[in-house]
């Protein structure tokens, strides 16, 4: 089975049954997994600010940085491999906020809102949640059975259901 | 004996700080010094032209030319550049695997040079200048846990335990278990390598640097925003997690808004992807 390693604003998708994603590092970073059943094709992007607007001239170099080019850059990365919009799921996790700072919560918390209202304007369905907290993330997804694990303060992967 | 005596003791046992490195630093702080003598103090030291002819060729800065000669990195790189190269080769060795924090060498390396180059970043923004103290600073801000790490993983349930119980930080959960925090041993260890007073206290404070009143000036500050950033980009991790207090005024005493402040975020994506070889000089887990 082969892992690939989705880094900090970065996506990547896969219909090859032999390969996981993985993201490593979910600060208040959040990352949106994608899944279509019937295609067995997903992926994972992790994006690190809710807007685009904030740093307009990275969005070219790095257009997974920003949240609201990131999500419908992973759908249309999918669709393009042959996943089917209306079947895709999504699954959301970070989003981790340091104590008592007003500069990271609103940072985390942004993530997490933009992330739900861009799932919800492309009508994409969002299963679960891992969100919040202050400790590290980490998150891998089985392309070959669309299960999707996470790694959380105990430090053992458990299902995302 | 106790155990801050215990945790004391051990810094005695840490290697010397390569004395190369603070040659460098007060050469290129002295105008009179000239550019031979720099190339000689850095040729002695063989380790540190070896890792520096690395991060002279690396994309980071971005030089046209392959660098082979340690006068011919000096003259491409100027200045600045020399120390932040001499300093990263010359600290890079301390870093190992700490495991109370469940980091390897690599992450928490990656985390330093993190912050070091959020720190320049941030320094630009607010200050319109780079400053090789800050660099120096942040790039040891958590020496400490180099050290503190067997003293955490030998004390982990209950430093886990007060943080579930009294959802306090790490930081104080640390001090309540240990008798310390990895901060102030961090400033114990700055001062057995005989840093000057500003690298110290930046090191020691870099979760409070409100506890040095006003006249501590911005470089506590820069490396404890910086810090913030890396721990909020998953940039290094430990156990410790996100688990520490940032505080809202550094914003303020530094002049930045959250826009300078998500900017500076997303150009450090670009400097780390360009400074891989400074990070690829520490390996887990061999050192």
């Amino acid at each position: 089975m082969s892992q690939i390693l989705v880094k900090l604003a970065d996506f990547a998708v896969s219909n090859n049954p032999d390969d996981q994603l993985v993201v490593y590092g979910l600060g208040s970073t959040a990352a949106v997994i994608l899944y279509d059943e019937g295609a067995r094709e997903g992926g994972i992007v992790h994006f690190m600010l809710p807007n685009a607007a904030s740093e307009s001239r990275r969005v070219t170099d790095y257009p997974a940085m920003f949240a609201d080019v990131a999500i419908p850059l992973l759908v249309a990365s999918c669709t393009g491999q042959g996943a089917r919009k209306e079947s895709l799921t999504a699954k959301l996790a970070g989003g981790s906020i340091l104590m008592g700072q007003g500069i990271s919560r609103s940072i985390s918390e942004g993530n997490i809102a933009a992330a739900k209202k861009i799932l919800a304007d492309l009508g994409i369905p969002l299963t679960t949640e891992d969100t919040g907290g202050n400790y590290n993330r980490a998150v891998r997804l089985e392309i070959a059975t669309g299960k999707t694990y996470l790694k959380g303060p105990n430090g053992s992967w458990e299902e995302l259901r | 004996m106790n155990l801050d005596s215990a945790i004391k003791k051990s810094i005695a046992k840490l290697p010397a700080f390569p004395a190369t490195v603070h040659r460098v630093t007060n050469l290129i702080n002295n105008p009179d010094s000239s550019l031979t003598e720099l190339v000689e103090v850095i040729r002695l030291d063989q380790a540190i032209t070896a890792n520096i002819l690395r991060m002279c060729n690396s994309a980071y800065f971005g030089l046209r030319h392959k660098v082979d000669s340690a006068q011919d990195a000096i003259m491409y790189l100027g200045k600045q550049n020399v120390v932040r190269a001499v300093m990263a080769a010359g600290t890079s060795g301390f870093f190992k695997d700490t495991p109370g924090y469940e980091a390897e060498a690599k992450e928490l390396w990656e985390h330093a040079v993190g912050v070091a180059l959020l720190s320049q970043i941030l320094a630009k923004k607010s200050l319109r200048r780079e400053d090789s103290s800050l660099f120096t600073a942040a790039l040891l801000h958590d020496v400490g846990k180099i050290v503190l790490g067997e003293f955490v993983k030998d004390k982990y349930v209950e430093i886990k335990e007060i943080l579930s119980v009294k959802s306090c930080s790490f930081l104080e959960a640390e001090e309540e278990v240990l008798g310390m925090n990895h901060a102030e041993l961090g400033g114990l260890i700055a001062a057995a390598w005989k840093f000057p007073d500003e690298i110290r206290n930046a090191i020691a404070f870099h979760h409070r640097p409100d506890l040095l009143g006003d006249k501590a000036g911005p470089v506590p500050w820069i490396v404890h925003l910086a810090d913030q950033g890396c721990l909020m980009l998953g940039i290094g991790r430990g156990a410790d997690g996100l688990a520490y207090h940032g505080l809202d005024e550094a914003m303020s005493r530094l002049g930045l808004s959250q826009k300078d402040f998500e900017e500076s975020l997303a150009l450090l994506v670009r400097e780390i992807d360009n400074a891989r070889e400074l990070i690829g000089i520490v390996q887990s887990p061999s050192n």
